[in-house]
């Protein structure tokens, strides 16, 4: 029932012709449930950039999306009004969306790839990709090689990357949601600096940010939303800004005054605070993360009633030295004690006890399926108690005991973790980024909260990328770079100690841009070498010879034959089945015998099982001796069946492991669009599955220490997984609705996602006769040593 | 009922779920191999943890194919994780994709209830029984134990396959995320 008229303007041909335009425009999501947007009328001219301003919720980002075409059609809602976008801005690639979570928007494996996707829906010619990509990294100061793997970078490098995804179509409008959320001023500053640039290339600019402020001399115009999804005012950023200043603090979408400006609040009194005892002690603490060592030699004790506040790069070590202090992760050498013992020595009951802590994303945390019980912290069967219901309102969470936390708005997750973290009392709080992405109402809730903690004695320990709220609140500050505290001290010495503030990226962002324009300007140059020569794979030892083969026929050959090896019946082609693979593996497949038995040694005992099993169980032939014990029959025949199936078993498994060693993931989904006809929505959605694996992975771990620090993370594994299960699969929804929704708007719609002939491939992926007939050459090689090794 | 790209990653991200809940399981199962030893048919009875993607997926998304997709892809995963069956994972996803597919089929992709659900278990167990008496054995062993065999995979596949994924999708879809999705839009009642 979604009424979106596209028509040309009459009512405003007057003006300078739009490049797009709304009027009344009402949207919501649900039949009956609340409008999102109410009558809005918004208009933007070529070249404008506008800014978005609202309390979260608000429906910033629902319009934006409007905008750009991606509601309704990649999510559904009932649109009423009208919206008209210009034809130009119609044709594919005209807009670039750029979402606010950069891991979630990527689909590819590869810096190259990812940066061509885009394009190749829009069928540019694969012999322009590599010049746009080199425009596009330029211009968001990115340098990185075209076949670095893009999951390995910081928070700054995958938004660059995923702005520079849009740019490569040199859009018109560019939509920007939360460009600089959790970035660090650095990678903000070069963030701002992109858009500054986009601004002069006359692209026009949407842009949603709740840290808004050192935005402003970039944007022609501020939109502000009111809390029910309609606009308050627009008009020129300057004006609008210096008149609503009021408004805008009381609706929270402005920080007070006090709490951008108020320098080092702390200053004076930090030296007289009385502390009590000590808390944490390390000396000499390392910690890795697998083998990459992230914390080196810190030493530091933490008193009573202390309010530390930590900060540092993008990437510096930070949330890890906070899981360290909440015993998240084990001390590699060192010291590392609470109260006096040893982390370790703490059984997760007691420790939680007496320290409490918050992840950065509240959802990570959230265990049952209403918000009450998130609270009473047990499943509740009925109504939600009174108290419950009190304690909610305290937090502004009135009325919504009975949803599902998933729902809630991101102010009202955060404040809901929160609620539910002090719900009991604890000694110390450790908080990594509690204000990320909220907006300065929630921010202003949660640190006068946190305060009140403070005055009453607690201690806090939290990790921010936030310099003024670190000014205002920390009695003191950890510096922590390369992994390394390289500062530790009052917050009044950090704002005069410009060196040390270069160092942990925390300089203005004049100082930031020109220093790193610089840097990043000389380490381009570098990269562009690597951009000359052709991609080729990183830290290879020696190929497989089958790589060379297209995968989707290496696959059907191997298919096939491992299908033939079932038909293998006596033990001597049983022994020929794990033989030819074997060979191959050692030979074509360049693997070292050494490793091709490492990987199969533990199958060959799982296969030993089924033999002995066989043995014992096997139909006896007639005629065949054997002999009885229990319901066993033991035989000769069985043994024989038992070594055919451990054989051949084997077998399939090494001629399994010649393909995955030869496969390339991206060239799978390449060879199975073009050449076998998989739609290439199929294909490239199959992708972004396999992608999120590793995402996956991280979520699990998240989700297992926030489990943990509440007392609910069952010990033993298979429990685990039952209760993880849920947080687990919504986190999987949720990421494949963003990948999805991402990949559409980078083009993978219409004909593009339905036919190959549709889209051009930066990659060349082809077949010949060769690939043919080695493919063919497996299943019959297969055939024919089942044929020599029959019986007579 | 064209595919939505939201369908294919959440069917793809789902299959990858699915392939790690295999591939921890192939290790369990390694250990209950000795049932194998006692009495082979036995050990057949934990099988529909194998089958669990013919529930989970087209519970959620309601397309014909999403079974078989589903199971496949899980079982891709589960090679690619170096699970013990190799290759031949891959075949069994196949087997048991089909199998499933065929409840859904003869409900003509209407009917998404516990019955339908369980049904597709049971079938999946009788695709593996295909794979099971060429491959794994079955042909050696009685024709009563065989039968035997086909029957607990089966009852296994309605558990593990019917009653599991359903319980899990229902409270996933509790969570009032997967609104967007076709289990939530009976309920609804925004037409696609």
């Amino acid at each position: 029932m979604s009424s979106q008229l596209k028509q040309s303007p009459r009512t405003l041909e007057e003006m300078a012709s739009p490049l797009l335009f709304v009027k009344d425009l009402c949207l919501r999501y649900e039949e009956h449930g609340p409008w999102i947007l109410r009558h809005i009328d918004f208009v933007l001219h070529p070249g404008e950039s506008v800014l978005l301003l609202g309390p979260s919720g608000s429906g910033k980002s629902t319009l934006a999306m409007v905008l750009a075409d991606l509601i309704p059609g990649i999510l559904e809602a009932e649109v009423k009004g009208e919206v008209f976008s210009s034809d130009s801005l119609r044709k594919p690639g005209n807009i670039g969306y750029v979402f606010q979570d950069a891991d979630t928007q990527f689909c590819m494996l590869q810096v190259d790839d990812e940066l061509a996707f885009g394009m190749e829906n829009r069928q540019i010619p694969r012999a322009k990709m590599r010049e746009r990509m080199k425009e596009a990294l330029a211009n968001v100061l990115l340098p990185v090689a075209p076949n670095d793997h893009h999951h390995e970078f910081s928070g700054g490098m995958k938004q660059k990357l995923a702005i520079a995804s849009a740019l490569t179509l040199r859009p018109q409008l560019c939509v920007l949601d939360e460009p600089t959320a959790n970035l660090d001023p650095l990678a903000s500053a070069q963030v701002l600096a992109t858009i500054q640039k986009l601004r002069e290339q006359g692209t026009s600019l949407l842009i949603i940010e709740h840290h808004f402020q050192p935005l402003l001399p970039y944007v022609d115009r501020v939109v502000l939303f009111n809390r029910d999804g309609s606009i308050h005012r627009q008009g020129p950023a300057g004006e609008v800004v210096a008149e609503e200043w009021a408004w805008m603090l009381a609706e929270g979408v402005a920080e007070s005054h006090e709490l951008v400006q108020t320098a080092v609040r702390r200053a004076n009194d930090a030296s007289s605070l009385s502390l009590g005892n000590s808390l944490w002690t390390l000396s000499g603490l390392d910690v890795k993360r697998g083998k990459r060592e992230v914390l080196k030699q810190v030493n530091a004790e933490i008193r009573q009633g202390e309010w530390i506040a930590i900060v540092g790069p993008n990437g510096s070590g930070k949330s890890t030295l906070l899981e360290a202090l909440a015993g998240l992760v084990p001390a590699e050498s060192g010291e590392l004690s609470y109260a006096g013992r040893p982390l370790k020595d703490w059984s997760a009951e007691e420790l939680y006890q007496r320290i409490s802590v918050s992840f950065q994303n509240p959802e990570h945390q959230f265990v049952y399926e209403r918000v009450g019980e998130e609270i009473a912290n047990q499943r509740l069967s009925g109504d939600i108690p009174d108290d419950v219901q009190s304690w909610l309102s305290d937090f502004g969470l009135a009325g919504l005991a009975e949803q599902s936390p998933y729902m809630l708005s991101q102010g009202q997750k955060r404040r809901l973790s929160v609620a539910s973290m002090l719900r009991k009392e604890h000694e110390a709080y450790l908080l990594d980024e509690p204000t990320f992405g909220q907006d300065a109402a929630t921010t202003r809730f949660l640190m006068e909260r946190l305060e009140s903690l403070h005055i009453r004695g607690k201690t806090l320990i939290m990790v921010s990328h936030d310099l003024s709220l670190v000014y205002r609140y920390a009695t003191r500050v950890w510096v922590v770079v390369n992994g390394r505290l390289i500062w530790d001290g009052l917050p009044q010495d950090l704002k005069n100690h410009q060196a040390i503030r270069a160092k942990a990226h925390l300089l203005s962002e004049q100082e930031l841009i020109a220093a790193e324009l610089q840097r990043t300007e000389l380490s381009m140059k570098d990269i562009w070498n690597a951009w000359e020569t052709k991609s080729v794979p990183k830290n290879h030892a020696r190929l497989s010879w089958f790589r060379k083969i297209h995968p989707v026929w290496l696959f059907i050959g191997i298919l096939v034959a491992a299908v033939l090896m079932v038909f293998a019946n006596n033990w001597q082609q049983g022994l020929a089945m794990l033989l030819f693979p074997m060979v191959l593996l050692m030979t074509l497949g360049h693997q070292s015998p050494w490793r091709v038995l490492k990987i199969l040694a533990p199958f060959v005992l799982i296969y030993f099982l089924s033999l002995v099993s066989l043995t014992l169980n096997s139909a006896v032939p007639s005629g065949s001796a054997s002999v009885t014990i229990l319901w066993w029959h033991p035989s000769i025949a069985g043994l024989l069946n038992g070594i055919v199936l451990a054989t051949r078993m084997i077998g399939t498994l090494a001629l399994g492991l010649l393909y995955v060693d030869a496969v390339d993931l991206t060239e799978l989904t390449i060879g199975l669009t073009r050449h076998f006809r998989l739609p290439p929505k199929f294909a490239y959605g199959f992708l972004a599955g396999f992608r999120i694996l590793p995402l996956l992975h991280t979520e699990w771990n998240k989700i297992q220490d926030a489990r943990r620090v509440r007392g609910l993370s069952p010990k033993r594994m298979i429990w685990r997984i039952g209760i993880f299960a849920l947080p687990l699969l919504a986190q999987a929804v949720r990421m494949s609705e963003r990948v999805a929704m991402a990949m559409e708007a980078r083009g993978l719609q219409g004909d593009a996602a339905a036919s190959a002939k549709e889209r051009s491939f930066y990659r060349d992926v082809s077949y010949g006769t060769l690939d043919i007939f080695i493919a063919l050459a497996f299943p019959v090689s297969v055939f024919a040593l089942l044929m020599i090794f029959a019986h007579p | 009922m064209s595919w939505k790209l939201r369908d294919i990653v959440l069917l793809a991200i789902l299959a990858v779920v699915s392939g790690l809940i295999f591939r921890i399981f192939d290790f369990l199962y390694n250990i209950l191999q000795i049932g194998n030893i006692v009495w082979p048919p036995g050990q057949n009875i934990l099988n529909g943890v194998w089958f669990i993607a013919v529930g989970l997926v087209p519970y959620i998304i309601r397309k014909p194919g999403a079974a078989l997709l589903a199971e496949v892809l899980a079982a891709v995963v589960e090679w690619a994780l170096a699970g013990p069956y190799g290759i031949s994972g891959v075949l069994s996803g196949l087997l048991q994709g089909l199998g499933g597919e065929l409840a859904y089929l003869f409900f003509a992709y209407r009917r998404y209830n516990l019955g339908v659900l369980s049904l597709s278990g049971a079938l999946a167990g009788v695709g593996y029984a295909v794979q099971y008496y060429y491959q794994y054995g079955g042909n050696h062993l009685t024709h009563l134990d065989f039968i035997l065999a086909v029957l607990i995979n089966c009852i296994s596949g309605v558990f593990f396959a019917g009653f599991v994924p359903k319980w899990i999708d229902d409270a996933l879809a509790r969570t009032g995320l997967l609104r967007n999705y076709a289990i939530a839009q009976r309920a609804k009642g925004i037409s696609q």
